[in-house]
């Protein structure tokens, strides 16, 4: 029995040994041979809220998503799944980083998205990060604040550098020095640490604004602020529309595309569209394709097309 | 025939191996991955980067300084960069060494407020963002991350300026101390309220209550409860807690409402380790305190109660364990935005959620997530261990 | 005259304080009837005629096989089928495990190896499902995608039922084992001494007489781990996957489970998206207290038999 009991242990040991070697692989390095592998494309959807998904559903006009669609929630997600399926074809914001997910961009209608082709609009799959802010505030301190935050994001050159910097694509020709604009806003000048701004909607505006709200914060008496970036179809909802006073309020909120009919930002206090991104088409790094048009993401996002041998 | 034994044997041993190795896998994985991440920095550390907007606070011109290490250097500054990525896998220029003479160690905070024109410190670690100088030609210009330098370019830039007007820096974040805090906030919270109640139920039923129809039904009741799982709860929290948030303050998700949650979660664990101890309390300490002239009320404040001050002390520290591990209800009644200031009537992460929270959105941080678990791992462990000393004590004692 | 007054204030403070202790008895048990309450009426309002984001069809509800919000299209009739399916196929999976790994720790393990065994399945039921979670998406995805490709099929990043069902053997493994233990200790020695003395070897008796007069106390336990697995809410999101449309038996394909559903509309806070998911809430407290009134009703039958 302990002879048994002595053998069973070290046997135990072993394995969890080799065990461990396994699982302390990376994700990264588990890339399976990609011919050994049958080549049907697994395709990858954003939630139905995500106004990444609308602004690419637009531009490869898809009127029925296929049923095999696997929904993710947020950009990161869709870069991370994608990342770690050689099957994988999806679409992520340009601020993505490609590279550290190990996906890989495809140029779109022969097309590369870069910052130049999406301002000079040759780029198709593009979408504006449009704001919204609320019809008042409960103070007139933050108020301010937010309408120096907004004039920041917007018209500075530290603001849009910084929104640049951080995956944007943005307008520098009519920037001018925050050092100008500040002197409009006397409130930077405060001890604002009392004051909390929250913003809501889009999930792929989280990268640019966030760079912008923390870079602002040592500019303007280091205000706090929440990001609870859920959708596109919560900025309006939760700044202006029926949730504004409910459980998700909040200061400021942002879409991946402009706002539509139903959202209606007339009695916005500011409203507009502070940098453009581009929507880009991804598939794993292993991937031997590099050009997509919008016909064949079409069929592949209506099911119709379902080998990556068969895409042109 | 003793062939057929010995496999029927092996097999229970597999099945202990299996369940051995199990439990090794996740603690080989949770420690492997986590354990280099873990720090006492991490626990001290907010989330979030600090930001700071600093100004040389004198002799700020350029000088001549040397660094014997291979790295980008800027000679007129004295100071060092590298290329790096943040846990977020964004990539950002990163102090390395600052000459002990170089101007760049007396900075002033240009922030506004209660802070302004005080010392910062610029720390090997942190990260520039934005340098704002006056070069050779006297025009003011910027340089750092934001212009999209790498480190050696930063250094080379750097040595063609006279003077410094600001720096923007930040701080590398990545601890878990709000979460800590929050964490705190919510166990006080949801005990606060669950003891009480808890103990009061479990009185009652042990020594009150006769064996009829309502008393089975509310026992049902708690014990159905048992069976509730726990993202059910959240959606309660959201309907019928939340008004009850709403008078003290709460706009929204937050840990009050977490607390509120919680308790409820925390009532059947609570009532069942009381009554347990209740019940191996003497008939026969109760009787002679009831002869002594006490009253029942009395005899069980002051006889009984004592006597299972163990058995509350293990529903505690249960209970403790579940609201460190909740998950599920916390995500609808916490809200998932992690904050490094904690209100109670704000929302914020317990370590859970803070798991949760970079897992299910932006760039999954598989290092954070296990280093936390390594702390919730070894809180619950430490929680298990006492509850079992206090149990061998109760045995003892009886 | 002092004492009557001493002694009916004192009676008056004792049923003060029955009253509280009552009350805090009724409290107890009164959240689960607001629990339900609650949920029900805000779960059952988008059937109602006059829903004011527009009416859904229970019946296309309950038996839907298409669970789509961008065409608000929400059927739950596969996603129980799916609830059910990994529910079962972990407690296949685990029950056998646990059930010997008890019997291991209680009859046939030294005292030395009981002891840590006994240790190892208390330590395994208090981690927490978020660690459960990160271990799912860290490791038990990437085990699945290197079996799927011995198989030549992809998966999407390795979340699939099968993940899902490796995931919830896993957690639902103490609670059947340490029931099961419970329930193993509770037979009679004398059964097995009459066994054992009738010529049955030692594992004769403990596979034969132990195991099977310990086997209502066994059910219970697997009754209350399949509670779990289809309760289980953070750690199985994190590997389902969430298909549109099923149900999914394919064991590498993404599915979608009640819970999974629930938290996967997080996003949403108000509209019919928010409001559905406490219809999915009161099908999954159905789901749950059906099928363990369901189970247990075999159990005791069961138990009757020997």
């Amino acid at each position: 029995m302990k002879k048994l009991l002595s053998l069973l242990l070290s046997m135990m040991l072993l394995v969890a040994c080799s065990s461990t070697t396994t699982s302390t692989d990376e994700p990264a390095t588990e890339t399976a041979t990609p011919e050994a592998v049958s080549a049907k494309i697994n395709v990858y959807t954003r939630d139905s809220s995500s106004g990444t998904r609308e602004a690419f559903e637009k531009a490869i006009g898809l009127s029925e998503l296929t049923q095999e669609a696997i929904e993710v929630s947020s950009n990161g997600d869709m870069a991370v799944k994608v990342g770690a399926d050689e099957n994988g074809i999806g679409y992520v914001s340009l601020s993505t980083d490609f590279e550290a997910n190990g996906i890989k961009p495809l140029n779109f209608e022969g097309v590369t998205p870069t910052e130049e082709t999406v301002l000079d609009g040759t780029y198709g799959m593009q979408r504006p990060f449009a704001f919204v802010t609320r019809d008042s505030y409960d103070t007139p301190e933050k108020e301010a604040l937010v309408l120096a935050f907004i004039d920041y994001l917007c018209n500075s050159t530290e603001g849009m550098l910084t929104v640049e910097a951080a995956g944007g694509v943005v307008d520098l020709s009519k920037s001018v020095a925050w050092s100008e604009l500040a002197k409009n806003h006397p409130i930077v000048n405060e001890d604002n640490s009392a004051i909390t701004i929250s913003t809501c909607g889009s999930t792929s505006v989280t990268k640019t604004l966030q760079a912008a709200l923390e870079s602002f914060v040592p500019l303007a008496g280091n205000f706090q602020f929440t990001m609870n970036q859920t959708g596109s179809g919560d900025g309006y909802k939760r700044v202006l529309g029926e949730e504004k006073d409910g459980v998700n309020g909040a200061d400021i909120g942002f879409a991946s595309r402009n706002f539509n009919e139903e959202e209606d930002v007339t009695n916005a206090l500011s409203t507009g569209v502070y940098c453009i991104d581009a929507v880009v088409a991804v598939v794993n790094k292993n991937n031997a394709l590099t050009d997509i048009t919008a016909d064949a993401l079409n069929q592949i996002y209506s099911g119709t097309l379902t080998d990556f041998s068969l895409v042109k | 025939m003793k062939i057929k034994d010995k496999i029927y044997n092996g097999l229970t041993y597999l099945s202990a191996i299996i369940g051995c190795l199990v439990l090794l896998s996740i603690l080989v994985y949770v420690f492997g991955k986590g354990f280099s991440t873990l720090s006492i920095d991490m626990l001290k550390d907010d989330y979030w980067s600090k930001n700071y907007l600093v100004q040389i606070e004198e002799n700020n011109e350029a000088g001549n300084y040397s660094y014997d290490q291979d790295l980008p250097f800027s000679s007129k500054w004295g100071i060092a960069f590298s290329d790096g990525v943040t846990s977020q896998k964004e990539k950002v220029i990163t102090v390395e060494y600052i000459d002990p003479s170089s101007p760049l160690n007396s900075l002033l905070n240009m922030t506004s407020g209660a802070q302004y024109l005080s010392k910062v410190e610029l720390h090997p670690g942190s990260m520039i963002e934005k340098i704002e100088y006056v070069d050779s030609n006297g025009t003011i210009k910027l340089a750092g991350k934001i212009m999209k330098m790498d480190a050696q370019t930063l250094a080379d830039t750097l040595d063609d300026a006279q003077s410094i007007n600001s720096i923007y820096f930040k701080t590398t974040g990545g601890g878990i101390r709000g979460s800590l805090i929050a964490t705190l906030y919510l166990i006080l919270i949801s005990l606060a309220l669950a003891l009480p109640l808890g103990i009061a139920a479990a009185i009652y039923l042990q020594e009150y209550a006769k064996k009829n129809l309502i008393n089975r039904l509310i026992r049902q009741g708690i014990e159905t409860l048992t069976g509730v799982p726990s993202i059910v709860y959240g959606l309660m929290g959201v309907t019928v807690l939340f008004p009850i948030t709403t008078i003290f303050g709460a706009t929204g998700t937050s840990i009050l409402l977490g607390g509120l949650t919680m308790a409820i979660i925390l009532l059947p664990t609570i009532i069942k380790s009381v009554e347990e101890a209740l019940i191996v309390v003497p008939q026969s300490l109760q009787d002679a305190s009831l002869s002594l002239g006490a009253t029942k009320a009395q005899t069980i404040l002051k006889v009984v109660l004592p006597c299972c001050i163990n058995g509350i002390l293990t529903g505690v520290l249960l209970s403790i364990g579940r609201v460190i591990g909740e998950s599920a209800a916390l995500i609808y009644t916490m809200g998932t935005f992690i904050s490094d200031n904690p209100t109670i009537n704000g929302s914020a992460t317990s370590l859970s959620l803070m798991i949760w929270s970079f897992m299910s959105s932006e760039q999954p941080n598989f290092e954070l997530a296990c280093a936390i678990s390594i702390i919730i791992l070894a809180i619950v462990l430490v929680l298990n261990i006492i509850v079992k000393i206090i149990g061998k004590k109760l045995d003892r004692s009886y | 005259m002092y004492n009557k007054a001493f002694e009916d204030r004192n009676k008056i403070i004792d049923k003060i304080f029955k009253f509280i202790f009552m009350a805090g008895a009724v409290i107890s048990s009164s959240f689960i009837v607001i629990l339900v309450l609650f949920i029900f009426m805000k779960g059952i309002s988008p059937f109602l005629p006059n829903y004011q984001y527009g009416q859904v069809n229970l019946l296309d509800f309950i038996f839907g096989m298409t669970y789509r919000q961008d065409k608000k299209i929400y059927g739950v009739g596969f996603i129980v089928i799916n609830t059910f399916i990994s529910g079962f196929a972990s407690l296949l999976l685990s029950f056998p495990i646990s059930t010997l790994c008890a019997l291991f720790i209680v009859k046939i393990a030294p005292k030395r190896a009981s002891e840590i065994m006994k240790s190892v399945v208390e330590l395994l039921a208090s981690v927490p499902s978020i660690v459960y979670g990160v271990f799912g998406s860290g490791i038990i995805v990437h085990l699945v995608m290197k079996l799927a490709a011995i198989f030549n099929i992809t998966t999407a990043g390795g979340s699939s039922l099968l993940a899902v069902i490796l995931l919830l053997a896993i957690m639902i493994f103490p609670t059947i084992t340490s029931m099961a233990i419970t329930a193993i200790q509770a037979v009679d020695k004398d059964l097995e001494n009459a066994s054992l003395a009738l010529g049955a070897t030692k594992t004769q008796t403990n596979f034969k007489v132990v195991l099977t007069s310990a086997k209502s106390g066994i059910f219970a336990g697997a009754i209350l781990g399949l509670g779990r697995a289809f309760g289980e809410a953070t750690a199985v999101s994190m590997v389902a996957g969430n298909k549109l449309y099923g149900p999914t038996f394919n064991l590498f394909d993404i599915t979608r489970t009640l819970t999974s559903t629930m938290l996967a509309g997080l996003k949403e806070t108000s509209g019919l998206d928010y409001d559905i998911r406490f219809s999915v809430g009161i099908v999954l407290l159905v789901v749950i207290f059906v099928s363990n009134f369901i189970l247990n009703k075999v159990k005791d039958k069961v138990g009757n038999m020997s």
